[in-house]
């Protein structure tokens, strides 16, 4: 009777400190821990970022490869209501050579990003809008807003989880987009609990089928976690492609000048 | 150029066995780098293939055209580099036999006349890049584009244009590139702000198709017509043109200044351009000397002509219900422009002809919407407006009358499948008289390197009009590319 009534107390009372714990990760602190992956997927612990050279490469079911090259530049700002800028070119094959991206992002979030896109063949410098997020980045299974566009604003996120993922411990996060129609609902993330790098993504459709998995490969550079390769696996299509920028293939605060970020920048590609 | 197929020419092998051959040769290491590629060098290039069916009966081949395009990069510095674009090409047509082999050849000695500054130049542009702090300067024979209109130009007025295939070719390949100055002054630290001025020490036309040619204008066939013999009187020529080329002189240069400002959410430039007309006007010179021969005398004079014009873009978050809209926009005023004008005859205009300067006003919007990150659709209007119009006014392709206001529309609509590797593409204009122009490509990546296209250009409309006068070339294309 009397374990009866103990067991009656303490079984509130470890829900009550399982849910305390859980707890301790609070909505205002899932938040920040998505800025904190914001800010690692953008580099935010350099002034300025490059990579050597990103390989594309599209992979399609029957595995024949079709390869790209390019390249991306990243200038924090953070200060006069720019966030930061960027630049992206292609520089093989020879049909895509000199293709290129610039956008300019705004700490006010609200306000739409500033994307520009360079057709060498049209010498034809055309804005982008927000709605070519859902585009394929350069034929691969990845879209602008994974690559580059997407804002922790974009969606809505809770903690779903905690779990190991390939030995690392992990917050698994659910993020549902703002966005409608958009071209997925929800996405599943395993993001690293100390430092904030996620490690695997899942995208499911409007009926919560799993369509896309996306997973990342990090490095540790001068004491900032970097990105190095990304694989994606569009199960649709059963197609697979990767951004491989090489292991320490990123290059830190070189002092990229403000004028690279401009479309006097993107007219010289040919 | 059309012609029945009666066996396959030499020529014709020789080519598709190197073509084959490079091919395969390249594709073998499977590499996406250039042809060569280090710190200072960058070397690239692409080998294609273009034939064209006619649709209609007889079904000839039109075109069976080999390219072969180069570039070479070499980078001093940072701060310059220089830069040589090549290309060579060779339309075996007119090498088949036929009736009209003689004609055929006098055709190709035409288009491909190595003194004449058209798209048949091999060189295509060489020129220097100096980049300094606030400025950019490139000097050399260049393109240089201000608008950016889909289908049909606007304020792309620098360079001339190759109207050897009509509007069919990409703008890329059917501008004539110019030797000029051309300086780029950028305003504030990392803006988009840009004064440019432009300097062109070499005047060239456009180029339209001569005689004889499948897209030559109807008012090409018409003087070509005046300029043979009489069939019933052999001997007589009714009429003949001299051309009165514009002498390449500082002199004569033609000049132009583009303002470039981001403006809040716009952006817009002002732009202004002295130069040649493209086309020539058709002066009356004089009576023929003798009896037989050629009555009419006939002078082809360029005249000077002031443009001014503007473009906008601004992208609206919103737009009647629609999300994410860009729209842009280009003016363009011609002052003192020629066209034909019909007249009564008299001793000095006896043709019934005769060339007046005119103001135009031309001007097209545009709206850019990317539905689904999938299907890009761009829809544009034009207006062509004759400001100080006459009724005896004619149209410079046609010699049809001449409305005071021709409007045009576009749709363009593209969209990507499997990772980009088939590309669909449809590109319609439509004209105020009922003709229309369809272009549809569908582009298929097969590899890193290799390409092909299947495609076709479809005309209809009045046989007197502007796109109707060749619903008789209505043809399908299929392009095979190898870049590398």
């Amino acid at each position: 009777m009397v374990a009866a009534k103990l067991a009656g107390l303490l079984i509130p009372l470890m829900f009550a400190f399982v849910l305390n714990h859980w707890g301790a990760v609070s909505a205002q602190e899932v938040q920040e821990l998505v800025v904190r992956n914001w800010r690692a997927n953008h580099m935010k612990h350099a002034q300025d970022w490059r990579d050597n050279t990103a390989v594309l490469t599209i992979i399609s079911p029957k595995g024949l490869r079709r390869v790209r090259e390019g390249r991306r530049f990243t200038k924090n700002y953070e200060k006069e209501g720019i966030d930061y800028k960027e630049i992206i070119f292609m520089t093989a094959p020879e049909n895509i050579r000199g293709l290129g991206i610039l956008s300019w992002t705004y700490l006010d979030k609200t306000k739409e990003d500033d994307t520009w896109l360079w057709l060498p063949s049209l010498r034809k410098v055309r804005r982008m809008t927000a709605a070519d997020g859902e585009d394929s980045f350069f034929g691969t299974d990845l879209t602008f807003d994974e690559v580059t566009l997407r804002n922790p604003e974009d969606e809505n996120h809770r903690l779903i989880r905690e779990e190991k993922w390939q030995g690392k411990k992990c917050y698994v996060i659910e993020s549902t987009t703002k966005k409608v129609p958009w071209y997925y609902t929800t996405r599943i993330w395993w993001v690293d609990k100390e430092h904030a790098i996620e490690y695997t993504q899942h995208y499911f459709n409007e009926e919560g089928i799993l369509f896309k998995t996306l997973e990342k490969k990090w490095d540790l550079i001068k004491g900032g976690w970097t990105w190095n390769l990304w694989d994606a696996h569009e199960l649709r299509t059963k197609s697979q492609s990767l951004v491989d920028i090489g292991s320490n293939g990123s290059v830190f605060n070189t002092g990229l000048a403000d004028d690279l970020f401009t479309q006097r920048t993107l007219t010289r590609m040919r | 150029m059309s012609l029945r197929i009666p066996h396959l020419p030499l020529l014709y092998v020789c080519f598709l066995l190197l073509y084959l051959s490079g091919s395969i040769i390249l594709v073998l290491p499977s590499s996406v780098h250039a042809l060569y590629q280090n710190a200072r060098w960058e070397i690239f290039g692409y080998l294609e293939n273009e034939t064209a069916l006619r649709v209609k009966h007889p079904h000839e081949l039109m075109k069976s055209e080999f390219t072969l395009e180069m570039d070479c990069t070499y980078h001093f510095s940072d701060q310059m580099l220089a830069f040589v674009k090549g290309k060579g090409f060779y339309d075996t047509i007119f090498d088949w036999e036929d009736e009209g082999y003689g004609d055929h050849k006098r055709l190709r000695d035409e288009i491909a006349k190595p003194n004449q500054d058209t798209t048949a130049d091999p060189l295509r542009e060489a020129y220097v890049d100096i980049f300094l702090e606030r400025m950019d300067i490139r000097i050399g024979k260049q393109q240089e584009v201000w608008g950016t209109a889909d289908g049909l130009k606007v304020l792309d007025v620098i360079n001339p244009t190759d109207f050897r295939e009509f509007y069919q070719d990409d703008f890329e390949d059917s501008r004539i590139p110019l030797w000029a100055f051309k300086i780029n002054y950028y305003l504030g630290q990392g803006s988009n702000h840009v004064a440019q001025l432009i300097w062109i020490p070499d005047i060239e036309p456009n180029y339209v198709a001569p005689y004889g040619h499948p897209f030559a204008p109807l008012s090409t066939r018409i003087l070509g017509e005046l300029q043979r013999p009489l069939p019933q009187f052999n001997v007589i020529t009714p009429l003949k043109t001299y051309r009165r080329g514009v002498a390449q002189n500082l002199k004569n240069s033609e000049g132009g200044f583009k303002w470039a400002q981001n403006f809040g959410f716009w952006e817009y430039t002002l732009n202004y351009f002295y130069h040649w007309t493209d086309n020539p006007g058709l002066y009356f010179e004089r009576y023929g000397d003798g009896f037989l021969g050629t009555p009419l005398i006939y002078e082809e004079k360029f005249k000077r002509v002031h443009s001014l014009g503007g473009t906008f873009s601004k992208t609206f978050s919103r737009f009647f219900g629609l999300h994410n809209v860009v729209m842009r926009g280009e003016l363009l005023i011609n002052l003192h422009d020629l066209t034909p004008a019909a007249t009564p005859p008299s001793p000095h205009t006896p043709s019934g002809n005769k060339t007046v300067a005119t103001d135009t006003l031309t001007y097209v919007v545009g709206w850019d919407k990317q539905f689904r990150g999938k299907y890009f659709v761009s829809f544009q209007f034009f207006q062509f407006i004759t400001l100080d119009y006459h009724h005896n006014y004619l149209n410079g392709l046609t010699l049809a009358p001449k409305d005071k206001i021709d409007n045009a529309i576009s749709l363009l609509v593209s969209s990507d499948f499997f990772n980009e590797r088939v590309k669909p593409k449809v590109l319609t204009v439509y004209l105020d008289d009922g003709e229309l122009w369809v272009q549809p490509r569908l582009t298929v990546e097969v590899n890193s390197e290799i390409e092909a296209v299947l495609g076709g250009n479809f005309y209809r409309g009045n046989p007197r009009g502007i796109l109707g006068e060749f619903r008789d070339n209505n043809q399908v294309v299929l392009e095979i590319r190898y870049g590398f």
